[in-house]
């Protein structure tokens, strides 16, 4: 339950993200999820639907060429979400996926999830 | 340098809340592409009434400047190991030889350093060295740097309006597409070249799957810490403005892009 508590000690220590979920993007499947309230199957589905379609699908070559390198996160709007996408550096499958207020603090968020995602991966 | 670009840059600072005051002290940032010298060169550009202002870094390291009418007077406090007691002495109009030696010392000082803190406070008539002082764009000279000339924006005749000229004031590299499209500008403008309207399309479509993409945005960061961002927001009508952007600048980015879609 290790990756349940690193997820849940990111998403507490971080002001405005209200879900965060461990998925695998080449399965499209959520690992783990915390989150306040319970959220239906179909709204984490969405999300790692999404994260798939910002980390995963191919990146075009001028987004490639802008970045010098790939895409290792993404933020994008929801209806009343700010969506936040972090990939590991280790394991370019699994990624942490953030429901978080507008106001949050974006960067706070990547390197939370960029730390929680290296502990979750590092062997005890 | 123009007055007229001195006050654009300090109202660009106010409203993206740069200049705010926390426990005392404002934090300064390197603008794109430069170092922090500039940021502290400005501050003595800034600063009319006399004034001690004492910057700082993460660690706790601390130099203090005396300035007065926009001229430093001279520099007190140096850290250990940076420069010499000599650079401390007061600046005159015979200063000339003196100042790579200052310039030297701030980029010392500055080195590694993301963002350092100012506090001002009042230089008392009594501790005044009884001098000139030189210039804060003599100094800039000295460091072969443009006080506010060299910002990544074009100048305001061919600025682009709305949230691509806001954002080009923080971004590496901004490019417009769609009816009134701008080719990239900025000091990595080149990163944006291979950007086309097909690619923009694909992302509109990833952003917002199926609906209208108007109002919204995406940001993609390179892998690696400290990496940049590409912002890529959808106006309307098919037009978009994409910004590359240091990573650290992607709250403000997305608070820009907010708050200028609220004004529309």
């Amino acid at each position: 339950m290790r990756a349940a508590e690193e997820l849940s000690s990111f998403r507490e220590a971080v002001p405005g993200c209200r879900v965060a979920t461990f998925a695998d993007l080449s399965s499209g499947l959520v690992l783990y999820t915390s989150s306040h309230t319970r959220l239906p199957q179909e709204r984490l589905d969405a999300l790692c639907a999404k994260a798939r379609a910002m980390l995963v699908t191919g990146v075009p070559s001028g987004v490639a060429a802008a970045l010098g390198s790939g895409v290792g996160s993404a933020v994008v709007p929801d209806d009343q979400s700010l969506l936040v996408f972090v990939r590991s550096a280790a394991d370019p499958n699994e990624a942490i996926l953030c429901d978080c207020t507008f106001e949050t603090d974006v960067n706070a968020v990547i390197a939370g999830a960029a730390a929680a995602l290296a502990a979750i991966e590092t062997p005890d | 340098m123009s007055e007229d670009r001195r006050l654009r840059d300090k109202l660009a600072r106010l409203a993206s809340g740069d200049d705010a005051v926390v426990d005392g002290a404002r934090r300064l940032f390197a603008r794109p592409g430069e170092d922090l010298v500039a940021a502290i060169l400005v501050e003595i550009d800034e600063t009319i009434l006399a004034r001690r202002l004492t910057f700082r870094t993460e660690d706790g390291r601390h130099l203090t400047a005396e300035v007065a009418n926009r001229r430093l007077l001279r520099l007190t406090d140096l850290p250990a190991g940076i420069g010499d007691p000599a650079l401390s002495e007061p600046l005159g109009p015979e200063s000339d030889p003196v100042l790579p030696s200052i310039i030297a010392a701030l980029r010392t000082f500055a080195a590694g350093e993301e963002a350092i803190s100012v506090e001002t406070g009042p230089l008392p008539q009594r501790g005044q060295p009884d001098v000139l002082g030189r210039s804060a764009a003599a100094l800039a000279a000295a460091a072969g740097i443009a006080l506010y000339a060299a910002s990544p924006a074009p100048d305001a005749s061919d600025m682009p309006a709305g949230f691509a000229g806001d954002v080009s004031r923080i971004a590496l590299a901004v490019r417009t597409f769609g009816p009134s499209s701008v080719p990239p500008f900025g000091p990595d403008a080149d990163r944006l070249a291979a950007l086309d309207d097909s690619e923009i399309a694909d992302l509109a479509r990833r952003a917002r799957p199926g609906g209208d993409p108007a109002g919204a945005f995406l940001a993609l960061a390179a892998t690696g810490e400290d990496a940049s961002v590409l912002f890529v927001g959808f106006e309307s009508a098919g037009a978009s403005v994409a910004a590359l952007i240091p990573a650290r600048e992607i709250g403000k980015t997305i608070s820009l892009w907010r708050a200028t879609r609220a004004r529309e």
